[in-house]
């Protein structure tokens, strides 16, 4: 990757780009690596020492700095709520570099651009790490220099410290426990809690890893086409999600989605009737699925097939597919031909009307199975959800996948390709303004800020510039500000199989004006450590207007740890906002600026990809998108080669039978 | 082999290539068949040429009969010790050509023949954990294909093996699961198993069959194996009502998740024939619990065939005149929406109306 070194000051650099991205969020680096491989010179700049902005996955160190900067500040400026304005001193130098005043740079053909960094983007709202671990009482999980133990008895009265501690390693002929006493448990004894948060924040915590956009990807969808079209899929690894959660919000207890025939058909929570109509709903949009993809050649699908799924009988039981009809059963014709009526109704109101289904079973279909943000149509529904039964049975049990070391990973393995395709890279340059062209209201350039103190601003051509909206200072705030929370518990709160799970929380559950989406990672996933008595991350995102209720994550923690059968607990915890941007900016008449806007998160990611693949084809009209080189491509195939014969275990063992013939014929002969 | 389409299989064998690697397999097989059924050929050569050749191709079963003779031949030279290792190296062999074709008669026929010949297995040999080994083995089968009926077949097989159940009492047992018992000309003899025994053995089939129905209650194959093993569930279950209650429910969430699905009603009408009927309670059951939600499913899915023909078979299994109109309803609604069987609602509807001719006379 030719990332320029300090000292190597302007080496690498042309004087003219076609295009120049600043920022390396997940969006930008989709779209430099699109427009590398259709041979546009590209310039991918950020001001930060890493790659990804918001898309980016951060250390515990890190994470911990960044926040005792934030915290710092707004100690010295006295005030608590501020973040959002303050910059540190080090940009502060950087943004008051004026632009030199020659004939073309009247500051009205100068857009400025805001510094985005960590500190100016992200409002920390709490961190905390748990210090105080519950006193001892009867039952609670200790260590002792014997090992664990659990106390039996508590002294009476409590001053005189004597425990009695039975240490459950192990275990007497008589099948007891054996006892330990110990008069001072401070010196010696710590609670399970705490040795465990030790062992996770202490000595594990390099391990842990934070994603700031944790995402997921469809099975089936433009992310994984994308990337497997690209080639980049090769940069990364995945697991399947392995199951989809919902906070029922009557009976606040955590419910598996029904996604498929059998789901529906062992769901405890719903009736008879629900089973039904919920049934019947879904085989009728699998039909409008159907319809929709008819164009799409089937052979397309099949090549990716994945051996993760172990068995055709495994992957069509998953399959949205499993929701297919008897063969005794036709289409009901007349039902789509309403729904293609209805496809600007409300999407709500669609169901409740014409599915006829329960206000319970609404708010599972929308937000769910439909993975409803906010009111959207039935057009946008029926879409969310055929996208969502499409991509279920490919690998796994879900429609989703985890991308094995943190989302961040996704932004760097397309800088990465762009880089390939001779794309040039430079983090740590702060883009300062964007040079528009005298008459025509063209883009003509951008001004990057030097790499040394003192030295001048420094003006790179180019025809296109994708920017941040949030960098752009006409950029509108939306009222909407995203909220996060990220958690890090001891112990597991699934402890069935692998923990990768996510869990959607309804609105009405909390009251929140949008779904909270949660995501549960073990493990299994490399950016949680490995520990003995086990460790869960939680991410937990949702939109909130204006300042929202910071608490609103907490109580959503407090809901789902109080589902938890096993003994878990949260160690450590932080709390920030993000602001959104309205979505038509004043600056979408200069030709050749293009403004990348990020939406609400939900749970998927595939959103990212189609606004990536919008911007490149403003750009590139007439190119396709993403498509891996000629070359690559014959590159890989020599690569793979033709191993069909050595897989040929029957020509091998005819073979092995014919030489036993042989072998005999001349032990005759002899 | 489900789900491969015939055309990309038919067009690979077009391809020269695969042709000409197909010819040259032919040869060697050829070869290989000549020398195997060759009078004079060695018994110990057949033995490694047929191993070889099954891999291969699990499909003859003159390859397989082979073997059989080989090794009853070799029979009287086995010492205890040599039975072991023949018995792994059959099962190992088995279980390769199963894996290659699931659907190999003949290799499921020779593991039945080996596991109950006393050529391979002394009957002094305590082969419990050999069997119990055999049912995890068909457990994982099962989960490749859960349509596979050798693969049901055989779990039957293994467990009237384990009762110690005789081929020649099966006729009337209602136990006997294993319909195609084979023919053994030196039959090993279990010891019947303990009644506690039996117990615990048919419970965790029962169970088995409850897991399969749940993964997939589309599952024909363990419906059916459930039915098999009802009557012995019926009869040592203390709480009679309740298991009625339970199995009920479970056919009424699959008809209420896909009224068409006719595994569900085929187990509807298995337990209306074998349910406890002379038991008061049991009318009462299928009243509250299965014709009054189905009167309302009636309503919600009108266009369903199975609904109505449903509905109609559990009114007639306890006919009352009351009824009658609804189920004359059910029919008449079928005719229309099922119009290739109009002729059997005709007739239907025409014992309907000798049964009502007949109230009237006795009045």
């Amino acid at each position: 990757m030719t990332t320029t070194s300090s000292t190597d000051s302007e080496g690498g650099l042309h004087k003219q780009y076609d295009v120049i991205l600043c920022g390396t969020g997940l969006i930008q680096s989709i779209v430099a690596s699109a427009l590398a491989r259709a041979g546009k010179t590209v310039l991918h700049c950020d001001a930060a020492d890493y790659y990804g902005q918001l898309d980016a996955v951060w250390t515990f160190p890190y994470l911990q700095q960044l926040y005792s900067k934030d915290e710092n500040q707004n100690q010295a400026e006295g005030s608590i709520t501020t973040s959002t304005t303050t910059t540190t001193t080090t940009t502060t130098s950087t943004t008051s570099t004026t632009i030199p005043d020659t004939d073309d740079t009247t500051s009205c053909l100068v857009h400025y651009l805001t510094t985005q960094t960590d500190q100016t983007c992200l409002t920390f709202h709490s961190m905390h790490t748990k210090t105080d671990f519950p006193i001892l009482h009867i039952g609670t999980k200790v260590v002792t220099p014997y090992g664990m133990g659990c106390i039996e008895q508590l002294p009476q009265p409590p001053q005189q410290l004597t425990l009695s501690i039975a240490l459950t390693n192990w275990t007497l002929t008589n099948g007891r426990h054996p006892r330990l006493f110990v008069s001072s448990p401070a010196a010696q004894i710590q609670t399970q809690a705490q040795v465990d948060a030790q062992t996770i924040l202490q000595q594990h915590s390099r391990s842990l890893a934070f994603d700031i956009t944790p995402v997921l990807v469809y099975a089936a969808g433009t992310a994984v086409d994308a990337l497997l079209q690209s080639g980049v899929a090769e940069y990364l690894e995945w697991k399947a999600l392995e199951g989809l959660l919902y906070l029922n919000p009557q009976t606040q207890r955590l419910d598996k989605v029904p996604c498929n025939k059998n789901d529906i058909f062992l769901s405890p929570t719903l009736g008879p009737m629900d089973k039904r109509r919920l049934m019947k709903f879904l085989q009728l949009a699998m039909d409008y699925y159907g319809i929709a993809q008819q164009p799409q050649p089937e052979h397309e699908h099949e090549q990716h097939e994945s051996s993760v799924v172990t068995s055709l009988n495994e992957r069509h039981l998953n399959q949205g597919r499993s929701l297919a009809r008897p063969q005794n059963k036709a289409v009901q014709t007349s039902e789509l031909e309403a729904l293609e009526q209805y496809m600007d109704m409300p999407f709500s109101t669609y169901l409740e009307e014409q599915q006829k289904l329960s206000p319970a079973l609404i708010s599972l279909v929308r937000f769910a199975l439909a993975l409803e943000h906010g009111d959207s149509s039935v057009r946008e529904g029926m879409r969310q959800l055929c996208q969502h039964m499409g991509s279920l049975g490919r690998f796994g049990t879900t429609a989703f996948l985890v991308p094995l070391y943190g989302s961040g990973e996704l932004a760097q393995a397309f800088c990465r390709s762009a880089a390939v395709y001779g794309a040039t890279y430079m983090l740590r340059r702060t883009p300062l303004a964007v040079q528009i062209h005298e008459t025509n209201s063209r883009v003509k350039g951008l001004w990057l800020a030097p790499m040394e103190e003192g030295a001048s601003p420094k003006l790179i051509s180019c025809s296109h510039v994708v920017v941040p909206a949030s960098a752009l200072k006409s950029s509108v705030k939306s009222e909407s500000k995203v909220l996060r929370r990220i958690s890090v518990l001891r112990g597991k709160l699934i402890t069935e199989g692998q923990q990768r799970h996510a869990i959607i929380i309804p609105p009405s559950t909390l009251g929140s004006s949008s779904p909270i989406y949660g995501l549960l990672l073990d493990e299994t996933v490399n950016i949680v450590p490995r520990v003995p008595n086990g460790c869960t991350l939680v991410h937990l995102t949702t939109t909130v207007v204006g300042d929202g209720d910071a608490s609103l994550l907490e109580k959503a923690l407090e809901m789902i740890l109080a589902d938890a059968k096993n003994d878990v607990e949260e160690i450590f915890q932080t709390c920030f906002s993000y602001d959104l941007y309205e979505s038509e900016g004043p600056d979408s008449s200069i030709e050749g600026l293009h403004q990348v806007r990020c939406a609400a998160p939900g749970l998927e990611v595939d959103a990212a990809f189609e606004k990536a693949k919008e911007i490149f084809s403003r750009i590139c009209p007439n190119d396709e998108f993403l498509v891996i080189s000629k070359q690559l491509e014959t590159e890989i195939k020599e690569r793979l080669g033709d191993h069909a014969d050595e897989d040929d275990d029957e020509k091998r063992v005819l073979e092995s039978a014919i030489g036993i013939l042989a072998e005999t014929e001349s032990k005759g002969h002899e | 082999m489900h789900g491969r389409k015939r055309e990309q299989y038919k067009a690979l064998q077009r391809d020269p290539a695969v042709v000409s690697k197909l010819a040259a397999k032919a040869q060697q097989w050829h070869t290989l068949v000549r020398e195997v059924l060759a009078e004079d050929s060695p018994p110990q050569r057949q033995l490694a040429l047929t191993e070889k050749m099954l891999f291969v191709n699990p499909d003859p079963l003159y390859l397989w009969n082979i073997r059989r003779r080989v090794l009853l031949s070799l029979q009287n030279e086995a010492e205890n010790d040599n039975k072991t290792t023949f018995l792994s190296n059959e099962l190992g062999l088995t279980q390769a050509a199963l894996e290659n074709n699931p659907k190999a008669y003949g290799a499921w026929l020779h593991r039945k023949w080996v596991l109950s010949s006393s050529v391979m297995i002394s009957s002094s040999t305590d082969d419990t954990a050999l069997l119990e080994n055999e049912l995890q083995l068909i457990q994982m089968f099962l989960q490749k294909d859960e349509r596979n009926f050798h693969g049901w077949n055989y779990r039957r097989f293994i467990v009237s093996l384990l009762l110690g159940d005789h081929p020649d009492d099966t006729n009337d047992n209602v136990e006997a699961f294993d319909a195609s018992q084979i023919v053994v000309t030196h039959k090993r003899v279990r010891a019947p198993a303990t009644t506690d025994r039996r117990h615990e053995i048919l419970q965790a089939e029962w169970d088995f069959t409850q897991q399969k129905i749940q993964d997939n209650f589309s599952n024909y194959s363990a419906i059916h194996y459930r039915t098999r093993l009802f009557p012995w569930k019926l009869e040592t279950t203390f709480d009679v009502e309740t298991l009625l209650t339970e199995e009920w429910s479970m056919i009424l969430n699959a008809v209420f998740t896909e009224p068409d699905d006719q595994t569900a009603w085929w187990y509807a009408q298995y337990l209306l024939r074998n349910g406890p009927r002379d038991q008061a309670f049991y009318p009462h059951l299928i009243q509250t619990q299965v014709i009054e939600p189905l009167r309302e499913l009636l309503l919600e899915a009108p266009e369903s065939k199975w609904v109505p023909l449903g509905l109609y078979l559990l009114l007639d299994a306890f006919p009352d005149p009351r009824t009658r109109e609804e189920r004359q309803q059910c029919l008449a609604t079928l005719q229309i929406t099922d119009a290739d069987r109009k002729q059997r609602y005709e007739y239907l509807l025409r014992q309907l109306r000798a049964e009502s001719l007949g109230d009237i006379s006795t009045m």
